[in-house]
C-alpha cells in the first residue's frame, strides 16, 4: 500500500537542504487546479522540492478572507458592514482546524473569532457557525464532517462538542458531560459511523459511536510506552480508516488501526529533520504519507508510515508556503493538502502532486 | 532565616501577611535552588531543545539555529522564554493559556522599573522577583519555569513563589495590602457572600471567601484598566460588593439610605482640593465612590477617604450651602453633645453632619443618622425624629394639628418656588412634583432666610423671619402665599381679621398685625383645632366647621353672623342626596332630571378633603378666603360695610334666581320647580321671611333659607298652624288665608304624628320627629311622609302636569312619595295587607268602573284605595269613607251598604238579613289569634273596633282579601265566591260560624243568607 512512497524518497543530503528553499516552476500545472481563484491569487508557482529535482507538493493559494473565495461585496453590503462591525469577524484569526464538507466547502476552526468559518468555494458565498441560540462557542478547535454533512465542532473552553445541521443551524450539544475532560480535534470515520474525540488532558483517544452518542472504546492512556499518550493534540484517518495521533509531549505519531491496535509510532524530539520539536496537525494522503506540521520547525514533513522522513516543506515566514506556527492540516480526496498557518491567519493550500515521472 | 531582608516591609503592622511572605519565600529559595540544574531530560527539553543530547545533529538538516549562551543563575528567563515557545503547547490544544493574553493592555506592567511604592523582597541580597538587565520589570520578574511545583493546584504555574491569598502579590505591593489603618482596601477580610459578577469576571477570592488583591485585580487579560477585572470608571467594581452603598440613582439612595453616587454633582462643588487629594469623577462627570473613597494609598484613615473628615469637614468641602448649620441650634453638639447618632457616636465627636447624616448605612432618606419617626411623609419623619416627644427638640413640636405633609405640591396647581420633596427625599422645585414636606418651607441648614450668616443658639425663640424657614414670613405672609395663592383674596375681606377685628388675638397671643392675615386663623404648627386653627374651635361639630363656627357663634366674633338653630345640615353625607363624588366626578341616579354641577369639597370626618364620598360641612358651599365666586381677589371697599349677598358672602357658588348653589348638589329636589310648589307658579308674590319673592330667591330660597331658618327644614316662611314640625311648614301655605287655602286636608284626614311602633306597622316612607326632623327610627308619621313636597309625579320626575296653580291631582301625582296608581304602592307601603284588594270585587275598576267617589273621581283617579277611602277630606270620620254612606244598623254598615244597597253598585250581592242582629253583644280579644286568622272583631255603633261589641259586616268579612288563605290579588274579574272565599275572615265550611254558633250554624246561616233554604227546612215551614 505504501510502498510508492519509497519510490518519491529523495536523495539525501543537499537536496533536503535545497528543499527547505522553494523556487519557481517553470512549468504550469498539467492537470487543472480545481481552486482557480486561488490559484490566480498565488503570484508565483512554488513548488517543493526545487528543480531540478521532480517536484512533489505545489503551492495553490490561501484562504483567509471571504474576499480570497472571491466574494464581490456591494457598496450597501460594505455600508452594513461598517455599520455592524462583522467585517472584521469574517477574517481568519487563528485557524485551529480545517474540514471539508460534501459540498466542498471549506470550515475553518478559529479559536480567536470563536467562530468556524466556511467558505464556499464553488458559489463564493461565506457564512459561518457561532453556537447555539444560548451558547456562543469560545474555542472551537476541532472539525470534523460526518456523512450526512453534519458539522461537529470541539470547543476546548466550554468543553463541549456542537453539531450542526448542514444548513448551518445549531442542531444539539453531544452529551459528553460523563466522560469528557477537555475535548481537542475530532475526526470522523463515514464508513464506521465512529467519532473519534481527542481527549487531551485524559491522554486518550475517546471512540465515540455516531448513532448513539455513546463511547464504545477508548485508545490509549497517559504514558511513554507505544500505544500510550502524553497529551494526544490531532488526530487524522486515511482511506482504510486507520488512524494517525499527535502523541505532543513524546514527540511522536502513532497510527492505530481500526480496532484501536498500534499499528506504526514514530518520531522523537530533536532539531534535526524527521525530528520533532512542536509537532501539530498531522494528515495522511492518498498515498498513505504522513504529513506532519511542526510549530517548532514551522514545516511541515513528510513521512512513509514507519517514520521515514520523505520530503519537509516550510521554514519561518509569512510569505507563501512559509508558515508561523502551523496547526491543524487536512488532506482531501484530490490530494489538496490543507494547513492551518495560525498566526499568518490563513489557510494555506497544496496539492500532492503525487507519485511518477511525469513532471 | 537572618540573611533575609524584606525591603518592602515597613514593619510590624501586618503579622499575618508578613508571616505568609515569610514562609513562601523559604520555599521559593529551596525549591528554586533545586530546579537550576541543567538537564537534558525530557521535561526540560521541551522549552531547552538545545539541551538535547542530540541537539545539532549533522546528519540531518538542522531546523533551529544553534546558538549556545552561557548559562548563568541569574534567575532572569531570556533563552527559551518566547512566544513561539509559550505557543506551541499552549494554543488551545496542549493547554489554553489565552486567557492571559486577551486583554494585552490590561497585563502587569512590564517593560518599565518599579516605582518607588513597590518594595522587590531580596534574599541574601538578590532580588526575590528580578528584573531584567535594564532593571526593569518583565516576565521573569514573577514567572519561571523553575518556581513552584506544577502540580499544586493552589497556584497557577511558573511563579516565582505560590500566590496564595494574593501573598506573591503582596511581597512586592505590600504598602497596598496593609489594610484601612494605613488608608488601603481591607484585605483577607471575609466576604459574607462572593458576588456572582465578580466570579464570572475571572476574580479570585483567598482562604475562606476573603477578598485578595485578585478579587479586584487580575494580572493578565483583565478587561480594565488597573488591572480591575469589573470596570470601575462609575464604580461598578466596587458597587458589586458594596451593592448596599451603591445606587443607581438618588431615588434609591434615598432608599438605601447611602450617599448617592452615579448623579452630577450639580448642586454642590467639588473643590478642587479634593482632586487634587485623588478624588475621581465618574463618567459624565458624576459622583462615585472614588470621589470620597481611595481604594488604596487613602488620604485618610480607615475610612480610605480621600482627605480626613474630622467634624465633617470632607462632607463641608462639597456641601458649602449646609455649612452654615453649625452656627445654628441645629448643630446637636450644641444642644447636647453627648447625643449620639445611630451609630452610637456622640454628636460632638460626630461632626456637625454626621451627627444628623451618615453617608452609609442611614436610618431613611437624606442617609439620616437618628431615629425616623414613621408617619405621613418620610422626609418629615426626619425632622420629627427630634421634633417630637423625647427627642432632642421636644419643646419644639409641631402639634396634632399642623401643616399637613405627605400632600402631593401638584394640588397646589402651577409652579410653587418652594421645593417638594418625593419619598425618598428628592427635592425637586417649581415642576409641582413631589410632596409637601418639612423641608419645602423650612431650610434646616439656614436659621434665616435673609441672612445666612445668621446665627442661632439653643434657646432662642424665633420669630416669622428666621426659624430655618426658606422665605421670611411676617405680617405679609409671604411664606404662606408662596403656596397658597388662591388664599390671598381673603385680604380686606370680612374675614381679614387685620380691618375687621385689629385687637382681636389668636390663641398665641398675637394680633393680626403682629401675624399678618394668614395666622390670623391658621397656625403652622401646634393649631388648637383642624386646619391648623389659631383660635378656639366650637365643640361639638364636624372639624371643619368647628373653625368656622369658632366666630359664628352666637357669642363668637362673628355673632351677628351666626347660623342660628335651623340651619343647612352639617357634617353628613353627601350620599344622603342620592348623589357622590370621586375624583372630581359627581356621579348621580340615573332617573335625576338634573345633573349635579361643580364638585364641592367635601371633607372626612377628621377635616381632611376627601375625593371619594365625604361629609357636607361650612367648606363645602363656603370658601372662607374668596368673597364672590364671581370675582376672584380683594374686594375693594371697607369690608365692616360690605353686605353680603347671594353673589358674594364667601359662597363657592352664587346663591341666584336660578337656585345654583342648591341645585348644585340637591339634584333630587329639581322637579319642585316643575310643579305647583315652585311659588314663582302658584304665588308669585308671596314672600319669604326675608320679604323677597321667588322671583328674587329663586325657588329654593321661597321656602329654605341656609342659615337661621325659622324652624325645620331651614324654613324660609312664617309657620301655620300644626302640631308638629312638618305639619306647621305644610300649614302656612295650606291653612284658612294661607297661598293654599283651597288645598286643605278637611276635618277627615289620614292621621298625623301617628307612631307605628304601637301600631306594629312598617314603612319605609320617612318619618319625623316632632321638631320636624327625619327620624326613621323614633319619628312619627307627617305630612312628608306620604308627600314629597319637590316632585309633583312620583313616577316621572320629569313631569311638567303639575306646573299650573288650579291643576287637580289624583292618585299618581299629587307630590305623593310613591304612586297610588295603578297599584296602592303608597298606601300599602303602611298598611301591607289591604293591599290584596286589588283585582278584587272590591276593586272598583274591576266590578263598578264607572263609579265615582265623592269627589267624582273614577278608580283611576282615586286609585284602588281611593275609591272607599279618601286620605284627605273624606265623607265620613270612620275610615276616611270616600263614597255617600247607606243605611245601616251601625257604622260599619253603613259602609259597606253605601255599595251594598238596591241601586248601588253592589246591588246584585245583598244579602237578605244583612245585619246580625243587634242585640248580641259579644266580646272578641284579638289575643294571638289575629294572626291565625281566629279572630272576629267587633265594633261599637260608631263602627271602632272594640274589645266588645256588636256583630256586623267586617266582623266576618276582610273587605280587602277575597280569600282568607291566600294574600293575594284578586282575579281582576267579578267572581262569583263561595263559602271559602267572598272576602270571608275564615273559611266557612266549617269553623267561620261554627266558632261562635256551634255545629248548627250552617242552618243559622242558610236561615239568614238563603231563603229557599230557610223555607226548605223542616224547622222551618
Amino acid at each position: 500500500m505504501l510502498q510508492p512512497a519509497v519510490k518519491i524518497i529523495l536523495a539525501m543530503g543537499a537536496a533536503l537542504l535545497l528543499a527547505a528553499a522553494p523556487i519557481r516552476a517553470d512549468e504550469t500545472p498539467t492537470e487543472p487546479a480545481p481552486q482557480a481563484r486561488e490559484q490566480s491569487a498565488a503570484a508565483t508557482d512554488l513548488v517543493w522540492p526545487s528543480p531540478p529535482l521532480q517536484p512533489r507538493i505545489r503551492y495553490l493559494g490561501s484562504v483567509a478572507s471571504p474576499e480570497d473565495i472571491g466574494r464581490k461585496k456591494g457598496f450597501w453590503r460594505k455600508v452594513w458592514e461598517f455599520i455592524r462591525g462583522e467585517e472584521e469577524d469574517e477574517q481568519v484569526a487563528r485557524p485551529m482546524a480545517v474540514a471539508l464538507d460534501g459540498r466542498d466547502r471549506l470550515l475553518v476552526a478559529d479559536t480567536r473569532r470563536g467562530r468556524v468559518h466556511i467558505f464556499d468555494r464553488r458559489s463564493g458565498e461565506y457564512s459561518h457557525l457561532r453556537g447555539s441560540g444560548m451558547q456562543s462557542m469560545r474555542l472551537p478547535i476541532g472539525l470534523a464532517v460526518d456523512g450526512g454533512d453534519n458539522v461537529y465542532v470541539a470547543d476546548g473552553e466550554l468543553n463541549q462538542i456542537f453539531v450542526f445541521r448542514p444548513d448551518g443551524e445549531f442542531d444539539r450539544l453531544l452529551d459528553t458531560a460523563a466522560w469528557l475532560k477537555r475535548p481537542t480535534a475530532l475526526a470522523i470515520d463515514r464508513a464506521r459511523q465512529r467519532l473519534y474525540v481527542v481527549d487531551t488532558p485524559a491522554h486518550d483517544v475517546k471512540v465515540v459511536d455516531l448513532a448513539t452518542g455513546k463511547v464504545q472504546s477508548v485508545i490509549g492512556q497517559r504514558g511513554e510506552e507505544r500505544g500510550e499518550f502524553n497529551f494526544p493534540t490531532y488526530v487524522a484517518l486515511d482511506r482504510q480508516g486507520r488512524l494517525a495521533v499527535t502523541d505532543s509531549m513524546n514527540m511522536r505519531i502513532q497510527i492505530f488501526d481500526t480496532e484501536g491496535k498500534l499499528v506504526s509510532a514514530f518520531g522523537k524530539h530533536g532539531d534535526g529533520s524527521g525530528d520533532f520539536s512542536a509537532p501539530k496537525g498531522v494528515a495522511l494522503d492518498s498515498e498513505g504519507h504522513v504529513y506532519v506540521a511542526d510549530a517548532g520547525f514551522d514545516n511541515v514533513q513528510v513521512f512513509d508510515e514507519r517514520g521515514k522522513l520523505l520530503l519537509f516543506w516550510g521554514t519561518s515566514g509569512q510569505e507563501a508556503g512559509k508558515f508561523w506556527l502551523p496547526a491543524g492540516l487536512l488532506i482531501d480526496a484530490q490530494d489538496r493538502i490543507y494547513v492551518a498557518d495560525s498566526y499568518n491567519k490563513r489557510v494555506q493550500i497544496f496539492q500532492y502532486l503525487g507519485d511518477g515521472d511525469a513532471k | 532565616m537572618s540573611g533575609l531582608r524584606l525591603t518592602g516591609c515597613s514593619g510590624g503592622r501586618l503579622p499575618m501577611q508578613l508571616a505568609l511572605m515569610l514562609m513562601l519565600l523559604f520555599a521559593l529559595a529551596r525549591g528554586a535552588e533545586a530546579a537550576r540544574d541543567i538537564s537534558p531530560q525530557r521535561e526540560c527539553a521541551n522549552c531547552h531543545i538545545a539541551w538535547l543530547v542530540d541537539f545539532n545533529r549533522k546528519d540531518v538538516t538542522p531546523l533551529i539555529a544553534y546558538n549556545p549562551r552561557p548559562v548563568e543563575a541569574t534567575g532572569k528567563q531570556d533563552v527559551v522564554s518566547t512566544d513561539r515557545m509559550c505557543f506551541s503547547c499552549h494554543d488551545g490544544f496542549v493547554l489554553d493559556s489565552r486567557f492571559a493574553w486577551k486583554n494585552r493592555q490590561n497585563f502587569h506592567p512590564i517593560g518599565v522599573k518599579p516605582t518607588d511604592k513597590v518594595k522587590i523582597p531580596t534574599v541574601e541580597g538578590k532580588m526575590v522577583f528580578p528584573l531584567n538587565e535594564d532593571g526593569k520589570v518583565y516576565c521573569g520578574t514573577c514567572h519561571s519555569a523553575h518556581g513552584v511545583a506544577w502540580g499544586d493546584k493552589q497556584s497557577p504555574v511558573f511563579l516565582r513563589m505560590k500566590n496564595i491569598d494574593s501573598g506573591m502579590c503582596m511581597a512586592c505591593h505590600l504598602e497596598r495590602g496593609t489594610g484601612p489603618d494605613e488608608g488601603n482596601h481591607p484585605v483577607q477580610e471575609k466576604l459574607k457572600e462572593i458576588p456572582h459578577a465578580l466570579t464570572e469576571a475571572g476574580s479570585k477570592f483567598g482562604t475562606g471567601s476573603s477578598v485578595i488583591c485578585q478579587s479586584c485585580h487580575r494580572v493578565h487579560g483583565a478587561p480594565e484598566k488597573r488591572l480591575l477585572a469589573v470596570k470601575n470608571s462609575n464604580s461598578e467594581l466596587c458597587g458589586t460588593c458594596h451593592a448596599d452603598r451603591y445606587a443607581h440613582s438618588p431615588a434609591e439612595a434615598g432608599r438605601m439610605g447611602t450617599h448617592p453616587v452615579n448623579i452630577r454633582p450639580d448642586k454642590v462643588k467639588i473643590p478642587q482640593a479634593m482632586f487634587d487629594k485623588g478624588a475621581k469623577l465618574g463618567e459624565g462627570g458624576t459622583v462615585i465612590c472614588q470621589t470620597c473613597h481611595e481604594p488604596h494609598f487613602a488620604g485618610a484613615g480607615p475610612k480610605l477617604l480621600v482627605a480626613p473628615n474630622p467634624q465633617s469637614q470632607l462632607c463641608q468641602g462639597c456641601h458649602i450651602e449646609q455649612r452654615r448649620v453649625a452656627n445654628t441650634k441645629h448643630n446637636m453638639a450644641l444642644v447636647n453633645e453627648s447625643d449620639k447618632n445611630i451609630r452610637g457616636q456622640e454628636v460632638g465627636q460626630a461632626g456637625v453632619c454626621s451627627a444628623c447624616h451618615q453617608p452609609h448605612g442611614g436610618q431613611g432618606p437624606k442617609m439620616w443618622a437618628r431615629p425616623v419617626k414613621h408617619g405621613d411623609d418620610p422626609v418629615a419623619g426626619l425632622c420629627l425624629s427630634c421634633h417630637s416627644e423625647g427627642g432632642l427638640a421636644k419643646d419644639k413640636q409641631v402639634g396634632q394639628h399642623t401643616h399637613p405633609v405627605g400632600r402631593d405640591m401638584s394640588r397646589l396647581g402651577g409652579t410653587v418656588e418652594l421645593p417638594g420633596y418625593t419619598r425618598e427625599g428628592i427635592k425637586s422645585v417649581g415642576d409641582g412634583k413631589g410632596r409637601v414636606s418639612c423641608p419645602s418651607c423650612h431650610d434646616p441648614h439656614q436659621w434665616d432666610p435673609l441672612d445666612p450668616e445668621k446665627t442661632s443658639k439653643p434657646g432662642d425663640e424665633g420669630s416669622g423671619s428666621n426659624k430655618f424657614l426658606r422665605k421670611p414670613n411676617g405680617p405679609e405672609a409671604g411664606l404662606c402665599l408662596t403656596c397658597h395663592k388662591n388664599k390671598l383674596g381673603v385680604v380686606n375681606t370680612k374675614h381679614d381679621l387685620a380691618v375687621m377685628a385689629p385687637a382681636e388675638r389668636n390663641i398665641k397671643g398675637q394680633t393680626p398685625a403682629e401675624t399678618g392675615v394668614c395666622a390670623s386663623c391658621h397656625l403652622p404648627h401646634n393649631g388648637k383645632g383642624a386646619r391648623m386653627w389659631a383660635r378656639e374651635p366650637q365643640a361639638g361639630v364636624d372639624p371643619v366647621s368647628s373653625t368656622c363656627l369658632s366666630c359664628h357663634n352666637p357669642k363668637g366674633l362673628a355673632k351677628d353672623k351666626a347660623i342660628g338653630a335651623n340651619s343647612h345640615p352639617l357634617d353628613v353625607p353627601i350620599a344622603n342626596i342620592g348623589i357622590t363624588a370621586k375624583d372630581g366626578q359627581w356621579s348621580a341616579p340615573p332617573q335625576s332630571i338634573a345633573q349635579p354641577g361643580k364638585v364641592l369639597p367635601l371633607y372626612d370626618q377628621r377635616g381632611v378633603p376627601v375625593t371619594e364620598g365625604g361629609n357636607v360641612v361650612c367648606g363645602t358651599c363656603h370658601d372662607p378666603h374668596n368673597w364672590s365666586p364671581l370675582a376672584k381677589g380683594s374686594p375693594s371697599g371697607d369690608p365692616r360695610q360690605t353686605k353680603g349677598t347671594g353673589d358674594t358672602s364667601f359662597l363657592r357658588l352664587p346663591n341666584d334666581n336660578k337656585g345654583t348653589l342648591c341645585a348644585n348638589c340637591h339634584v333630587d329636589k329639581g322637579p319642585i320647580a316643575l310643579s305647583k310648589h315652585n311659588l314663582a307658579i302658584s304665588a308669585p308674590e308671596a314672600k319669604n321671611t326675608k320679604g323677597r319673592t321667588t322671583a328674587e330667591t329663586g325657588v329654593c330660597g321661597s321656602c329654605h333659607l341656609p342659615h337661621n331658618g325659622n324652624g325645620a327644614k331651614m324654613w324660609a316662611r312664617a309657620t301655620g298652624p300644626g302640631q308638629d314640625g312638618v305639619e306647621v311648614l305644610c300649614n302656612e301655605c295650606h291653612r284658612d288665608g294661607g297661598i293654599a287655602a283651597k288645598k286643605q286636608t278637611g276635618a277627615n284626614s289620614h292621621p298625623l304624628r301617628v307612631d307605628l311602633k304601637n301600631t306594629g306597622g312598617k314603612t319605609t316612607l320617612p318619618l319625623y320627629t316632632s321638631e320636624g326632623k327625619k327620624d326613621h327610627l323614633n319619628g312619627k308619621v307627617a305630612c312628608a311622609t306620604c308627600h314629597n313636597l319637590h316632585q309633583w309625579d312620583a313616577a316621572n320626575p320629569a313631569s311638567k302636569a303639575g306646573a299650573k296653580a288650579d291643576v287637580e291631582g289624583g292618585a299618581a301625582d299629587s307630590f305623593l312619595r310613591q304612586p297610588a296608581w295603578p297599584a296602592p304602592t303608597l298606601c300599602a307601603n303602611c298598611h301591607q295587607n289591604k293591599q290584596q284588594v286589588k283585582n278584587t270585587d272590591h276593586d272598583l275598576a274591576v266590578t263598578a268602573p264607572e263609579a265615582a267617589n265623592i269627589r267624582g273621581q273614577n278608580a283611576q283617579q282615586s286609585g284602588v284605595c281611593g275609591q272607599c277611602h279618601m286620605v284627605h277630606n273624606a265623607a265620613a270620620k270612620e275610615r276616611l269613607w270616600a263614597r255617600p254612606l247607606g243605611e245601616g244598623n251601625d257604622a260599619m254598615e253603613r259602609l259597606c251598604r253605601s255599595c251594598h244597597a238596591a241601586g248601588k253598585a253592589a246591588a246584585a250581592k245583598l244579602p237578605l238579613k244583612g245585619s246580625h242582629p243587634a242585640k248580641v253583644n259579644v266580646i272578641s280579644n284579638p289575643g294571638s289569634q289575629r294572626e291565625s286568622g281566629g279572630y272576629f272583631p267587633v265594633f261599637t255603633p260608631e263602627g271602632v273596633r272594640s274589645g266588645s261589641g256588636i256583630i256586623t259586616c267586617p266582623t266576618c268579612h276582610n273587605a280587602h282579601q277575597w280569600n282568607p288563605l291566600k294574600a293575594e290579588e284578586g282575579e281582576g274579574r267579578n267572581v262569583e265566591g263561595d263559602a271559602r272565599n267572598s272576602f270571608l275572615r275564615n273559611t266557612s265550611d266549617f269553623a267561620l260560624c261554627a266558632d261562635c254558633h256551634g255545629l248548627d250554624a250552617l242552618f243559622r246561616y242558610k236561615y239568614y243568607h238563603g231563603e229557599t233554604s230557610r223555607k226548605k227546612h223542616m224547622l222551618y215551614r
